[in-house]
């Protein structure tokens, strides 16, 4: 900025403001009302150059942050963090996410009035004219053979069907795919405030892959391990997942692709039930 | 009337109330289908403070020295027992305006025959009063008054009874009422710039309309308001008055159609968590740290109002907020209506790129009619950057 | 927009910067533009409140302020110094060629669109006419920098004349916001050009920010900063405080346009790194043209101007204004396989690969005689379902027409040449298999109906009767 400048300014303009008031003094004394009248002004017109150099001068936060991103509603923060992780995730690792990558706290305790909330929102779209749904919705993740929602986890509606059915092998899968894609925004924000807390989650995941040193959290050694490990697995996870989808597809209505099956027993408390 | 508060009041809880202005009604059709904005124009939420609160930065929408050049080309006109306006009248509309006898139903007109009245009974008294006047004017034509400035009237949205602020003049002669609306942007060689022009139509279009419902209200025949309204403009860059009548029969038709179409904002509220409210605004001179905390209340409820965000949001005071949101989601809305259109329902950017490079199974058959459309596109310009003329 | 287009926002978006549509400049780059940046003050377009205005980047631009713009003897001073300098560059544009057209014409660059029509369209049209009488006279270097402005007011699609930056940046690149918000230049440039370290949509945010390109000033820093400025101006007595209130109120101006300035330059520079498109040079020619006739008609005093045309005259200037749309687009599709591209992704044009030529083919045409023919079979790239009849043109030589013969299973296209490759010194046009092609439809304006593209613009014609025109 100009501060150099506005600087300069403000001294010529404050010296010029002594003379003027002592100019003031003497006119004022020696009865020349014209004289002191026509200082008079000129002192107020200094007086307001100064205030504005002052208040130009004094540092306005630089807003390269909307104020809408100072604080977003938990919402929208668990579609930022499921955004970035790309998989159906814990409430656990969003929340750990969200603390990392954006330093702010999730109240998971409304998590799961979140989940219902969202249900409800789309029923009650449907019936409005027009159908008027929202761009996304955060959706429960569904078991892959009886596409009931699995507790806990959750993902977004605009992700293709395959992705948020889970298969015997997809917990795992998710998990070394959101490893590799934390690990590369870690890299990402190298140099800034996140970079820390981003490699500390990102060594916390790590440490349960194969071939990652304990304590070794670099980013590519942890991207490697994962995609290793993946490479094993990840396969028959895709294959198993997409057929779900087709018989998705083929088998349930809209409501149900999103929100999975309702258990409709009363008592759902039964040992072992599924969801 | 029952004290327990209805699903929009609670929804509003002490969040400042504004009345509505026929710029606010039009500007809400124009971003039809919007529940947020519906839900918040049905409860008369003060959408500028609103707009102000979340975004952190108290704006003047107006600049001090446009609304000075409206005000006195607006005293101009009405100067003299409204001359200027009675001889554009006989001329534009052949209407013979004898002696104006005009009553004003501003709020601070009535401050003073009515000390104490505010907020909501304020807007009460107004209407009541604008009907009053209303009946007198047609029942005795000769004795009335035939001018009514700041009138008072109501209008169905979503579902609620709204208050409407009449900016409008109406005037009563012969049995019938005519609008006339002043504006101070200029018309120019015989033209007015087209993007004021239909703005002013679509405002001056919702003013009649209910002002026709208050017709069927004192039970008189809504084509007692003349659709052939005047708009009062200054000639070229001068202040000389000159005046445009324009049928607005066509747009108050459509406003009826639009209106009607206009989701009911209980059922809004019906779907949202229970509980959800709006905050308190914070008093004048409060903190950053009140601000903020309000702002972030403000927006967590608004979260729970589904948008629908559009090209037609640029008026609207939240438009920062939702277009912000909507890039947080990644929307096709957020690239404007011609964009999420060709999408059609594959609302999220990765996903219809994905669906374009193949990358993605379309799943249904509305997703692979768009998957095709932007797939061609996608080869088309492969085959440009791959060097052919 | 096209399914082209649309896939470019898209990517826009995702990629968080502008896309470039275009493969070449479709612009003409003056050597020596003049840019212009000011307000008015708000809701009173004729009252000017400051201009500012430069032909380089490194130096300081001229600035004038008026600073009581609804006082209309400081409103022509102003309006003076300013005509003064505008007419000064205008007169390097006068010298002539042995075949009595200017060497070069000027080139005006403004921030937007509003600006031109503010600048050309309002002030012009209402300077052109004042009058060296009457009371408060106008010096006449104002009506005479009035019928430039008026000039500049009424310019063709195509015309290089004067460049509304959004307007030439938003032909070029393709961002990821609303096309309303690509009417803020610096949140356009924010898209097309983030500085190091920050996305498109961050630069965007922050060009929002800045102090708006004009001609409407900040409402914000309106009723803050002028209103309290003009005030002191009203205040000043003698001078001395009004020199004092000048300079204040004119460093404040220069902080405001700064921006709008130097955003200007930099989109000057971001078209000139695409190379030039092969019509830009005939489309500038024709705007030499357009001045030279112009300064013509000042040197013979006959450039009168028309305020409101006929309806005949309003209804040939809007087919013009089609017809020169279209042509704009015609060569732009020609000079750019990108641009070109958005016809093949709408299935207007034929992409795709020459598998088979006959150039002797001999066909009997309707009177019976034998024409030459020649065919080409087309594989397409992308499914093409024109019927048979429809008339294309060969992108890379629009002077070749073909239309195309009833498909068969095969999904092979033919086509035959009906024009421009039908002889022996022109067969040579004709393309040979495994070329790639492209088909449009657009082709040369001799086979279209010709428009009266030699018309005098209704703007700048005589007038039969007396003009009554008030000095504003």
């Amino acid at each position: 900025m100009a501060s150099m400048e506005s600087a300069q300014e403000l001294i010529e303009v404050v010296t010029a403001l002594r003379s003027a008031n002592d100019a003031l003094i003497k006119a004022t004394t020696s009865g020349d009302v014209v004289e002191a009248t026509r200082l008079l002004q000129d002192v107020a017109v200094l007086e307001r150059r100064r205030n504005r150099l002052v208040h130009k001068s004094s540092p306005e936060i630089a807003r390269t942050t909307s104020s809408y991103e100072s604080s977003i509603p938990l919402r929208d923060q668990v579609i930022q963090a499921l955004q970035l992780t790309g998989r159906p995730s814990s409430a656990r690792l969003v929340s750990d996410v969200t603390k990392s990558r954006w330093a702010e706290r999730v109240d998971t305790a409304k998590l799961s009035s979140l989940r219902r909330d969202e249900a409800r929102s789309w029923r009650r779209s449907q019936e409005l004219p027009g159908r008027q749904a929202r761009d996304v919705y955060v959706v429960p993740a569904l078991t892959y053979d009886r596409f009931t929602p699995v507790r806990g986890t959750i993902a977004l509606s605009t992700w293709p069907t395959s992705l948020r059915l889970i298969a015997p092998l997809s917990p795992r899968v998710d998990m070394l795919h959101s490893t590799v894609a934390l690990a590369e925004e870690a890299s990402a924000v190298a140099g800034t405030n996140y970079e820390s807390p981003m490699m500390r989650l990102v060594a916390r995941l790590g440490a349960t892959i194969p071939g990652v040193k304990p304590f070794g959290g670099e980013p590519h050694a942890v991207i490697e391990a994962a995609r290793a490990e993946l490479r094993e697995i990840e396969e028959t996870d895709e294959l198993e997942r997409s057929e779900a989808a087709e018989r998705a597809h083929a088998q349930l209505d809209a409501e149900v692709l999103l929100f999975g099956t309702q258990i409709r027993t009363v008592t759902s408390r039964v040992a072992g039930g599924s969801g | 009337m029952t004290n327990a508060p209805g699903p929009l009041e609670s929804f509003r809880g002490e969040f400042p109330r504004q009345p509505l202005n026929a710029r606010r009604v039009a500007g809400a059709l124009e971003a039809p289908g919007c529940q947020r904005r519906t839900a918040l124009d049905a409860a008369a939420v003060n959408l500028d403070k609103l707009g102000s609160l979340i975004s952190g930065t108290p704006t003047d929408r107006q600049s001090p020295f446009a609304l000075t050049r409206g005000n006195q080309f607006e005293q101009q006109v009405v100067a003299n027992g409204m001359a200027e306006i009675v001889s554009l009248a006989r001329r534009h509309l052949n209407l013979e305006i004898p002696e104006v006898r005009q009553h004003d139903l501003s709020a601070s007109a009535l401050q003073e025959a009515y000390p104490g009245v505010t907020g909501t009974k304020m807007n009460e008294l107004r209407a009541r009063l604008t009907r009053q006047r209303a009946e007198e004017m047609l029942a005795d034509p000769a004795h009335a008054y035939n001018l009514i400035r700041h009138a008072m009237t109501r209008l169905d949205f979503g579902g609620e009874t709204v208050y409407l602020e009449q900016d409008v003049l109406a005037f009563a002669i012969g049995g019938r009422i005519h609008v006339v609306e002043i504006k101070s942007y200029p018309r120019i060689d015989g033209r007015a710039d087209p993007t004021k022009a239909s703005a002013t139509v679509r405002q001056t279009a919702v003013y009649a309309l209910s002002l026709q419902q208050l017709m069927l209200e004192i039970g008189a025949q809504p084509d007692v308001v003349n659709t052939t309204t005047m708009i009062v403009l200054p000639e070229n860059l001068s202040f000389r008055p000159t005046a445009v009548t324009i049928d607005i029969d066509m747009y108050v038709r459509r406003l009826r159609r639009q209106l009607a179409s206009v989701p009911r904002a209980a059922e809004i509220l019906d779907a949202i968590p229970a509980g959800t409210r709006l905050p308190a605004h914070p008093p004048n001179g409060a903190g950053a740290d009140e601000l903020a905390a309000a702002g972030t209340a403000a927006r967590e409820a608004l979260a729970a109002l589904p948008p629908r965000f559009t090209d037609g949001c640029v008026s609207c005071p939240l438009f920062h907020h939702c277009r912000d949101e909507a890039e947080l989601h990644r929307s096709t809305a957020r690239l404007g209506s011609a964009v999420a259109g060709a999408c059609g329902n594959v609302t999220d950017i990765a996903a219809a790129i994905d669906l374009a490079e193949g990358r993605r199974e379309p799943a249904d058959a509305s997703e692979a009619a768009v998957a095709a459309t932007l797939a061609r596109g996608a080869a088309a310009a492969r085959l440009a950057a791959g060097g052919l003329a | 927009m096209n399914a082209l287009q649309t896939h470019q926002a898209l990517l826009a978006a995702a990629e968080r910067r502008a896309i470039a549509k275009t493969t070449r400049r479709h612009v003409h780059l003056s050597p020596r533009p003049l840019i212009l940046v000011g307000y008015h003050l708000a809701g009173d377009p004729g009252a000017p409140l400051a201009l500012m205005w430069g032909t380089s980047p490194g130096e300081e631009p001229h600035c004038i302020v008026v600073p009581e713009p609804r006082n209309r003897g400081l409103r022509f001073e102003a309006l003076a110094e300013f005509a003064a300098e505008f007419l000064a560059y205008l007169s390097e544009f006068e010298g002539r060629d042995e075949a009595g057209m200017c060497l070069d014409a000027p080139q005006l660059v403004v921030p937007n669109a509003a600006t031109a029509e503010w600048l050309c369209g309002i002030v012009g049209r209402f300077t052109r006419n004042l009058r060296a009488d009457g009371d408060a006279p106008a010096p006449p270097s104002v009506p005479m920098a009035g019928k430039h402005l008026s000039f500049f007011a009424d310019l063709m699609p195509g015309s290089s004349l004067v460049l509304a930056a959004t307007d030439a940046l938003t032909t070029h690149w393709q961002t990821g916001q609303l096309p309303s918000e690509d009417l803020n230049l610096a949140a356009l440039l924010g898209w097309i050009d983030p500085p190091t370290g920050t996305d498109g949509p961050q630069a965007a945010r922050a060009g929002e920010a800045s102090p708006p390109a004009g001609p409407d000033s900040d409402p914000n820093w309106d009723a803050k900063t002028l209103a309290e400025l003009i005030k002191e101006w009203h205040g000043a007595d003698g001078d001395a405080s009004e020199f004092a209130v000048r300079r204040e109120i004119e460093g404040e101006i220069r902080e405001q346009l700064a921006p709008a300035w130097a955003d200007c330059w930099r989109a000057l520079d971001r078209l000139d790194s695409l190379p030039a498109a092969e019509h830009v040079i005939s489309r500038w020619q024709s705007d030499r043209r357009n001045w030279t006739d112009h300064c013509d008609r000042i040197a013979e005093d006959r450039a009168y101007f028309r305020n409101i045309p006929t309806p005949l005259q309003a209804a040939m200037r809007l087919k013009i204004l089609e017809d020169r749309t279209e042509h704009l687009q015609r060569e732009m599709a020609w000079d750019d396989p990108l641009v070109m591209a958005a016809a093949v992704a709408s299935g207007e044009a034929l992409a795709g690969r020459v598998v088979a030529a006959e150039p002797e083919r001999r066909t009997r045409n309707a009177n019976g005689r034998t024409v030459r023919r020649p065919l080409i079979t087309i594989e397409p790239t992308l499914e093409f379902s024109r019927p048979a009849g429809t008339t294309l043109f060969l992108s890379t030589n629009p002077g070749v027409m073909l239309e195309m013969l009833p498909s068969d299973p095969s999904g092979l296209i033919r086509a035959e040449a009906c024009k421009g490759a039908n002889q022996n010194n022109t067969i040579g046009f004709l393309p040979n298999p495994g070329d790639e092609v492209v088909l449009s439809p657009y082709g040369k304006p001799e086979f279209y109906k010709r428009s009266k593209l030699e018309v005098i613009p209704w703007t700048h014609q005589q007038i039969l009767e007396d003009e009554s025109e008030e000095s504003q």
